[in-house]
């Protein structure tokens, strides 16, 4: 029903993941148009981080029965295995992270360059070797989410809303043609939480990207984004516009997982006793454990 | 990791284990005392000798003082590059024997491989080498390299595991390769930690390659083990001045460097 002219931009057919015997995702199917912005609702722990994981190849869906993600007209992974083009397609693909994820060490600068990386040969992105045009087309995108002046500093000097805005950049740089954001704003205060939503909003309106936002805050969804799709249990209870959202709804969807875990510092953040949230903590403990090699797609 | 379990503490035999623990402990320290035959009274018995003995070292003579300076400069050459080498190779051995970038069939023979090089001491290796590549400094310089490579590999890859996963997906989510991910990701994490690690092992080079010379492998151990086989023992105290002085000098070079980087 939202299918656009451009075609599917993102595909998700049968989609189901466990973390240790607990379903996280069950057959879930989902499909994305070239251009829309799409907001994932849902209470922490219904599935919306791990949806975006797998759209982005980050993690890997069951091995049995695991389904299959498109990405752009390819495959990002089948039941349980990366395809060999997952690599490229992250290239295509930006993702945004709550906690930023930028390198701390390097240079606001340096971290934009990084979305280069997937476009140009491999060994000049291992030796650095980013040309002229490239540093000016990195510091054009700085300049969109206004951080231009700053751009030798160290990452790890900025402000949580600075650093995301040199994520974004970094998704600007990389071309991608769908931008992911994992509850981008959860971690920002309301001011550098609506500049960061505002942007994202003109990635999409004027550059015609699609965007897919993860967002705990329902008004975020309802002021920026058209279709809204809500996960409870890992399953879609809602897929539509935005206007047909309503409070009774909503309430439904918040409720049951009652006590849940608060997110801190990735892989930081403790288990609450009887805790009845379970996909956020499970990717958590996950990605210490997950092999640098194998998540790259070197199977 | 894991956060639902909590100790338990029983106070009531807990005291009692304890008791146990410290009597167990009493009894290996006692069997360690035979096996290595202590004999505190020999330290007054034998006093005088030692008196005499320490006597002989003063005063120092430094007669042969420029040659125990090029040797003593030769011994941190060894130092220098059996450092360098080493850490060359730990940079990759490191990163690939670190459980989370690794799969287990490169990680295991890895590992063991680098426990065999530190297990090993580097007077050991210098022997061997001096065997191979014959009497001078270069035996010495192997020797060095590879139970550094051992050390520093193994420091190196602890350093790799405890990295933040979060910046290294991000690099992940740009399309970077694997490599690509190791040189942006998890280098710029870990390179203060390697920095210092390095630094370190120099030092302890420094003082190593002093003693390397003894079985021939070149540096101030050669004319050490000289002197002091010659119970010319005013020439051995000017030896040991000379290693105290450059070996307090590197440490202090060392500590700047360190300061300097982080």
């Amino acid at each position: 029903m939202f299918a656009t002219p451009a075609g599917m931009a993102i595909e998700i057919r049968g989609l189901n993941k466990t973390f240790s015997h607990k379903p996280a995702i069950s057959r879930l199917n989902l499909e994305i148009g070239a251009g829309e912005m799409v907001a994932l609702i849902g209470a922490s722990g219904s599935g919306k981080s791990t949806l975006l994981r797998h759209i982005a190849g980050l993690s890997c869906c069951d091995k049995t029965q695991g389904g299959q993600v498109h990405v752009l007209g390819q495959t990002v992974q089948s039941n349980g295995f990366l395809s060999r083009d997952a690599r490229r397609l992250r290239a295509r693909v930006g993702y945004i992270f709550q906690q930023f994820n930028l390198v701390d060490r390097l240079s606001v600068l340096e971290n934009t360059l990084l979305g280069f990386l997937g476009q140009i040969p491999h060994w000049r992105g291992c030796m650095r070797l980013f040309s002229a045009e490239q540093k000016e087309l990195a510091m054009e995108a700085l300049a969109r989410v206004g951080l231009a002046e700053i751009a030798r500093q160290r990452a790890s000097t900025l402000s949580g809303g600075q650093q995301q805005r040199v994520a974004i950049a970094r998704a600007l740089t990389q071309k991608a043609e769908i931008i992911l954001a994992d509850e981008p704003i959860a971690s920002l205060d309301p001011e550098s939480a609506r500049k960061v939503m505002e942007i994202l909003e003109s990635i999409n309106a004027r550059d015609g990207k699609t965007i897919v936002v993860t967002l705990h805050q329902v008004d975020y969804a309802l002021r920026y984004c058209r279709r809204a799709v809500a996960l409870k249990n890992g399953q879609i209870v809602f897929d539509g516009d935005t206007e047909n959202l309503n409070g009774a709804f909503l309430d439904s969807l918040y409720s049951v997982t009652g006590s849940v875990p608060e997110l801190r510092a990735s892989g930081k953040w403790r288990m609450p006793p009887g805790s009845a949230g379970i996909a956020a903590n499970e990717i958590a403990r996950e990605i210490p454990h997950q092999n640098l090699l194998l998540a790259a797609g070197y199977q | 990791m894991n956060a639902t379990r909590t100790a338990k503490s029983k106070p009531e035999d807990g005291s009692w284990r304890n008791l146990v623990g410290w009597a167990v402990f009493a009894l290996i320290l006692a069997w360690a005392w035979k096996g290595a035959e202590i004999r505190p009274l020999d330290l007054i018995l034998d006093s005088g000798n030692m008196l005499t003995l320490l006597k002989d070292f003063f005063p120092p003579d430094f007669t042969d003082w420029r040659l125990y300076l090029n040797e003593m400069a030769v011994t941190i050459q060894i130092a220098l590059w059996g450092t360098v080498l080493a850490i060359v190779c730990a940079i990759p051995l490191g990163v690939l024997s670190a459980s989370n970038v690794a799969p287990w069939w490169i990680l295991q023979p890895l590992r063991r491989l680098m426990d065999t090089c530190r297990s090993i001491n580097e007077m050991v290796f210098a022997m061997l080498f001096v065997a191979s590549v014959g009497l001078g400094p270069f035996a010495g310089v192997l020797a060095l390299f590879v139970h550094t490579t051992g050390v520093l590999a193994k420091l190196f890859a602890e350093a790799v595991e405890a990295v933040d996963p979060g910046p290294v997906e991000g690099v992940r989510a740009t399309g970077a390769s694997a490599l690509q991910e190791v040189i942006f990701g998890v280098v710029p994490q870990v390179l203060p930690l390697w920095v210092s690690y390095a630094l370190y092992r120099f030092e302890s080079n420094v003082r190593s390659a002093t003693v390397v010379g003894m079985v021939g492998a070149g540096g101030i151990g050669v004319p050490l083990w000289e002197v002091v086989r010659g119970f010319k023992f005013a020439e051995a105290s000017a030896v040991l001045i000379v290693i105290v002085i450059a070996v307090s000098l590197i440490d202090i070079l060392s500590q700047w460097l360190r300061k300097k980087f982080l």
